[in-house]
């Protein structure tokens, strides 16, 4: 099967592999999700409701201030954490959180990741060397034509 | 990025974990902002996740095992330190009747705090205003959260220092560097939004309410550009500048602004801005500071239960000011009146006898907590209730409105009238 490499920036050290969930919208882990069940609570999210707990979490970027970084640290400890966070832009307060939560982070991709990566494909990010694999999700042909 | 030979051995590990993973966190920041070097700081402001966020339960469990994870291995902050206010004094849920053990896991999560930051070397001064107690001068590079030390430091002192969050504030404090980016860079401080008032305004006659409420709406028009006000009295005192620092870190993102005549890089509105044109230009009268004051109300109902001065932490002069106006006068019994301010100078008051006016009269004076009522929408437990709220702080009501309490906006003589009375009357 065919697989996409991106280059960028590690944030976050270490590796996770996982299936994507990938949102357009900006996310604050204080105020955007539950910090102890993980779940999107944000009303104007296409994903409200949705879980972002062992997915690989992609976003365009974070929002927030002081506190944010404790809700990404919350939420790692609720055992509800991403496996690994893809940002086209890093915003410093999901770089700490991602840090102080042990959990990868890549940044600044080659391509924009929103682009390439679909919910549901497996991606493999590496934190350390700043890359993203990505395996598409296979589609199975439904009978309508495209 | 390029480091130092002495960053080069905190990230080698020899200052151990904690510094050695502060370092990291500090250099990500950095990397992500395109800095290109960490440099020396002269200070920083920290601000505690277990005090001042959560204090009980296993949020404040976990907020412990990170400041313990954070600090792991180190001896002494490598900069002079202070630290922002407690969430909630114990007195405070005593006095609320709060169920014991609720308070006794309060103590908990503040006796390890006050500890471990303690053995780290910290100026416990617990208050958003530490400028009070350890000023810093022009020019200085400072590190930390808080926006409205940020605020005050940068724009009435003309200290350099960026808008922080927590775990970095306190990498800074436990490495003595922060990155290159920023406010630290001239290039980054000028003014892009000309803020003029127009006529039908006195700023001579400003009330501190009018101060709070001017910068919460000029916060929300110019949302991340830095406003550059024009007209303001060049003698405002530092309880006015307060005013104006606070309610803009929480309506904009914003590090700083410049006061004409006030802030030390602003002698006039051309040097403030850089020698550009503005990006925007915002006129603020009469009545969009009257639309922002009942903006910030949230209540309907006019009974009181709750009055809340000193956000930020009240000066000797305002003190002044309410025990003035509690003169001779009593506290309806079932409010709670709250005065905030931090430690030292609570005892000079108690010096002047203001403490124990306002005491007399039924208010409290607390020392080292967040005047801001946060604790009304998060951590009110179980079956308590959560009243009404009067406070004339724009930032206070801000964050209580944001946490769906009734909360009534207006001057100090309302807040304090409706403390004696038990009713909010429009002035």
């Amino acid at each position: 099967m065919q697989s996409i490499t991106l280059k960028g920036r590690g944030a976050s050290k270490g590796r996770a592999e996982g299936e994507a969930l990938v949102t357009h919208d900006a996310i604050s882990f204080l105020s955007d999700v539950s910090v102890t069940g993980g779940i999107i609570t944000s009303p104007q999210s296409k994903l409200k409701g949705q879980s972002v707990f062992d997915k690989i979490l992609v976003f365009p970027t974070g929002r927030g201030s002081t506190a944010d970084p404790y809700g990404f640290y919350m939420l790692k400890k609720a055992g509800k954490a991403p496996r690994a966070v893809i940002n086209i832009e890093a915003n410093p307060t999901t770089v700490a959180g991602a840090i102080i939560s042990h959990t990868p982070m890549v940044y600044r991709l080659d391509k924009n990741p929103l682009d390439v990566i679909d919910t549901g494909d497996h991606v493999l990010v590496d934190g350390n060397k700043g890359t993203v694999i990505i395996t598409k999700k296979v589609r199975h042909n439904d009978g309508r034509t495209s | 990025m390029k480091l130092t030979a002495d960053e080069e051995r905190m990230l080698a590990g020899e200052s151990g974990p904690g510094v050695q993973r502060a370092l990291e966190l500090l250099i990500a920041v950095g990397e992500a902002y395109e800095a290109e070097k960490l440099i020396d700081i002269s200070s920083s402001h920290i601000l505690s996740p277990e005090m001042q966020f959560w204090n009980t339960g296993q949020l404040s469990r976990w907020a412990r095992e990170l400041v313990t994870e954070s600090v792991e291995g180190a001896t002494h902050f490598k900069v002079p330190v202070t630290i922002n206010p407690i969430f909630l004094e114990p007195t405070i849920a005593e006095r609320l009747g709060y169920p014991e053990s609720y308070i006794e896991e309060m103590r908990q999560s503040l006796a390890f705090g006050r500890e471990t930051y303690a053995r780290l070397g910290v100026i416990p001064t617990y208050t958003c205003c530490p400028f009070y107690i350890h000023p810093l001068r022009q020019g200085e590079h400072s590190g930390g959260a808080e926006s409205l030390v940020v605020l005050f430091n940068n724009s009435v002192l003309g200290v350099r220092v960026n808008r922080e969050s927590g775990p970095t504030a306190l990498a800074t404090a436990l490495t003595g560097k922060t990155p290159l980016y920023g406010m630290h860079l001239p290039e980054n401080r000028y003014g892009q939004a000309l803020v003029e008032l127009k006529d039908d305004l006195e700023p001579r006659a400003f009330t501190y309410a009018d101060y709070n409420a001017l910068s919460y709406g000029v916060g929300k028009m110019v949302v991340d550009k830095i406003p550059v006000f024009l007209g303001l009295p060049r003698n405002m005192s530092i309880t006015q500048l307060k005013y104006l620092c606070a309610p803009l870190g929480v309506s904009a993102g914003i590090p700083m602004f410049h006061a004409v005549g006030i802030t030390p890089e602003a002698p006039t509105a051309e040097v403030a801005l850089g020698g550009k044109k503005p990006e925007m230009s915002i006129e603020v009268g009469r009545k969009e500071i009257e639309q922002t004051s009942t903006e910030l109300c949230s209540a309907t109902d006019s009974r009181i239960d709750y009055v809340f001065l000193g956000c930020p932490h009240v000066t000797i002069p305002e003190m002044e000011e309410i025990a003035t106006l509690l003169q001779s006068k009593k506290v309806k019994p079932d409010i709670l009146l709250i005065v905030g301010t931090t430690e030292p100078l609570r005892l000079l008051a108690r010096k002047m006898g203001l403490v124990d006016i306002i005491e007399n009269s039924g208010g409290m004076v607390v020392s080292g907590m967040c005047s801001a009522g946060s604790f009304l929408r998060r951590g009110v437990p179980q079956g308590f209730h959560v009243g009404v709220v009067a406070t004339n702080a724009a930032k206070a009501a801000h964050y209580l409105k944001a946490g769906g309490v009734q909360v009534w906006f207006g001057t100090m003589q309302q807040c304090i009238s409706a403390a004696v009375t038990g009713r909010w009357e429009d002035a």
